[in-house]
């Protein structure tokens, strides 16, 4: 399983509005700062993020350091999925 | 899948709803006409141990799973026709899941008690005059000064506020996050300097619910009263606010059901050219459809409360819940004054103030469009 691909290709295709594929997402590329997250986007993300990796994401793990990148993000995910 | 309730349930349920029936259902046209807050029935809410419900037994609650809860407001809504004092306790129901959820030790133990008593009224403060729907545009700022955040801003539409002897405030603590990370949540008592509260709204509905405004000025906090951590403000909201649509989703299929009885019955006695009105099919096709979105709205509720007692995210299933059963809340109040006619208008039927009262339920805990875009977005529009 790669969290990191499966993520950051969420964002891209349901996310961002990105139809042509053009200005993909990278790994790096801020997620807050950049206003690619906002609060439905957020909503959205944190469906997936517990569909797809069968976690739960408690309110003290919802902090910006876990969100910033997709890199950040996929940490998290791995930590988690690591303990079960 | 099983969809049937437990014996333990099932009594529960009755024994408020033989409660409610007996104890709550007094003076209720003056209560409206005036915007009285019974106390008295609050206290003996608290001595049926409504109120203690979500609080965990180690703070002097009975807590019973999520469902259990639904059930029990879902009954006393049926049964006490005191809509705005259902309202107060499903506030005080998502104050007390808030503090059981996100409060330490310490809080704990000095709130939960209280709450849970009845003893002390809660409320949460969100919205501002400027900041409805759009949450995030809230302007109440917490800041640093030494061993103090010093607030500075005012909330508006607070359910139970000018009550409350406890609040809890959600303000920004940092501007430039205000996305995640950058809104905190605070415990506010009512004695705090700078805290000030407005008199009651006066408004079409609810009316024996109070509701006002709160100002903040210059009022100073311990960090000891930050609920969670500095930041995490949205997370606990959005985590609370599934807890708050799926209670008060509960109190509107109570109403519904109370409603749908009440023109049943009408639909009987009333007689015109020569029949009883609920021969004709006008009036019974209104009666199957309030029927229909009843049993979808239960259907829709107890899944909402199920996914939380799993411990599951429920952003799409408690907005799909709020948006239906509150639109069919609102629908059953319309058709119920049209089926009673023009008795249904009068004051002395008490039909009309259930639409005053159901009318906001479309509105708070947020409105059907802001519903809407959440589930479509959850779509994937």
């Amino acid at each position: 399983m790669d969290s990191k691909k499966m993520i950051r290709e969420f964002i891209n295709s349901t996310i961002i509005d990105n139809p042509n594929g053009k200005n993909k997402l990278k790994d790096t590329d801020p997620l807050l700062e950049a206003g690619i997250l906002d609060s439905l986007g957020m909503m959205k993300l944190l469906s997936f993020l517990e569909e797809t990796f069968s976690v739960s994401l408690e309110a003290k793990e919802l902090m910006p350091e876990n969100f910033e990148t997709v890199e950040t993000l996929s940490s998290l995910i791995e930590n988690k999925t690591s303990k079960y | 899948m099983d969809f049937s309730l437990s014996k333990e349930q099932i009594l529960f349920q009755k024994s408020i709803i033989d409660f409610a029936r007996k104890e709550l259902n007094d003076n209720l046209i003056e209560n409206d006409e005036k915007g009285s807050f019974s106390l008295k029935n609050w206290k003996k809410c608290a001595g049926m141990d409504i109120l203690s419900i979500q609080c965990p037994v180690k703070y002097g609650g009975c807590k019973e799973d999520f469902l259990t809860t639904v059930l029990g407001i879902e009954a006393l809504s049926y049964a006490c026709k005191d809509s705005g004092l259902v309202h107060a306790i499903a506030t005080q129901l998502c104050c007390i899941i808030l503090l059981s959820l996100f409060g330490n030790e310490t809080q704990k133990e000095k709130h939960l008690p209280n709450l849970s008593k009845g003893e002390k009224i809660a409320a949460q403060a969100i919205t501002e005059p400027e900041a409805g729907s759009d949450v995030l545009s809230m302007q109440t700022a917490a800041v640093i000064s030494g061993e103090y955040y010093k607030i500075n801003g005012s909330k508006t539409f607070i359910s139970n506020g000018p009550l409350a002897d406890v609040i809890i405030l959600f303000a920004i603590t940092n501007p430039n996050r205000r996305q995640l990370g950058g809104v905190s949540s605070f415990i506010i008592q009512k004695d705090q300097k700078g805290l000030r509260k407005g008199e009651p709204l006066d408004k079409m509905g609810l009316r024996t619910m109070h509701n006002g405004e709160l100002f903040f000025d210059d009022c100073l906090v311990s960090h000891d009263d930050i609920l969670g951590k500095e930041g995490q403000g949205m997370a606990i909201f959005g985590d609370v606010i599934e807890f708050e649509r799926t209670i008060l989703a509960a109190a509107h299929l109570g109403t519904m059901q109370r409603i749908l009885e009440m023109c049943i019955q009408y639909g009987k006695s009333r007689r015109q050219f020569g029949q009883p009105i609920e021969k004709f099919q006008s009036i019974s096709n209104k009666i199957s459809d309030m029927k229909v979105n009843l049993e979808l709205g239960k259907m829709m509720l107890y899944k909402m409360a199920w996914m939380k007692d799993q411990g599951r995210r429920a952003t799409l299933e408690t907005s799909i819940g709020k948006l239906f059963i509150s639109e069919s809340l609102k629908k059953a109040c319309l058709e119920a004054i049209q089926i009673h006619g023009g008795y249904g208008y009068m004051k002395e039927y008490e039909v009309e103030r259930e639409l005053r009262d159901g009318i906001a339920s479309t509105i708070y805990s947020g409105t059907s469009e802001l519903q809407r875009n959440i589930i479509s977005s959850m779509a994937g529009v």
